[in-house]
């Protein structure tokens, strides 16, 4: 399947591409798990574990740089950033609460808000 | 260059909050009395520590910039080319990334460097793209990293309580 005609099939919503926001999911899985699955590993040297999260980053990057290739041209480099910062954020917060067990509160809605509310303001202005 | 100024001042937030919550203190040991200068001694330790390490994730930031976005401005690499180089840009980024979590763990904790790590992320990108680029950030850009940044705050922070109550007149 060409990558192109993927692109144009996958459609928009509020302005964003929705096969950006698809590769740039499937990045920031990997990208959460190499930074952050280590913190359970402490007694691991730390040389193994540059190595072994930059070996998942293989696939982190694979998804990225597809991703944000397609995209750029219509879509803009901030515009890029911040949608990446939205995405990383909630799957961090997943990552949290399933991995490292850490407790939610509502006051993360909130902060979503804001986060969502910056995505739209910079895909779609006022 | 306002670009620059921005990054520039919201890195320098950053150390002032953390002077305000006391993980950095720069006060003169020679004024202080004797039994406290073993203190300041760790203290001086503990400072050099998260400087190092607050130095550590602004170039990590930078570089990981630079392998998310600088294939961009070559159109015509193919695709896989492409993901090799910045995969091979991102073990530089690791090698800083991963001990510079590890020693600031140390001294601060999780919360305060996940939202480090966001303020510096959108630091180092538009440091990156204001100088490889040559994009000068517009204001709407401003304020939707502002928006993000307190956003971010807010996931990251464990509840803010505010007092509801108020004092009542007795009757």
């Amino acid at each position: 399947m060409d990558l192109q005609s993927l692109y144009q099939s996958m459609g928009y919503f509020m302005g964003v591409p929705l096969f950006l926001v698809c590769a740039l999911v499937l990045s920031n899985v990997f990208m959460v798990i190499a930074w952050y699955a280590h913190l359970r590993h402490k007694q691991v040297g730390i040389r193994k574990i540059i190595f072994i999260s930059w070996g998942i980053a293989l696939f982190e990057y694979i998804f990225h740089v597809t991703g944000s290739r397609m995209a750029y041209g219509e879509v803009t480099l901030p515009q890029l950033k911040i949608l990446q910062e939205l995405i990383s954020l909630c799957a961090f917060v997943i990552f949290a609460r399933l991995y490292l067990k850490e407790k939610m509160h509502p006051q993360q809605a909130f902060g979503f808000v804001l986060v969502i509310a910056s995505v739209v303001f910079i895909y779609n202005g006022v | 260059m306002f670009g620059i100024i921005v990054a520039l001042f919201m890195i320098g937030a950053t150390y002032i909050y953390l002077m305000f919550s006391g993980a950095l203190d720069f006060d003169n040991p020679d004024k202080m009395e004797r039994s406290y200068q073993i203190n300041r001694r760790t203290q001086g330790r503990k400072n050099k520590d998260i400087l190092k390490a607050l130095t550590m994730l602004l170039l990590a930031n930078i570089i990981m910039a630079a392998a998310w976005y600088a294939h961009l401005r070559f159109a015509a690499l193919p695709i896989s080319i492409a993901i090799l180089m910045s995969w091979a840009l991102a073990l530089p980024e690791y090698w800083l990334h991963v001990p510079a979590n590890r020693k600031g763990h140390a001294y601060l904790t999780a919360v305060q460097l996940r939202v480090i790590q966001t303020i510096f992320t959108v630091a180092g990108f538009i440091i990156f793209t204001t100088v490889f680029f040559a994009q000068n950030m517009s204001f709407k850009d401003l304020i939707s990293y502002l928006c993000l940044l307190a956003g971010a705050y807010l996931v990251f922070s464990p509840p803010i309580k505010i007092n509801f109550k108020f004092r009542r007149r007795d009757k």
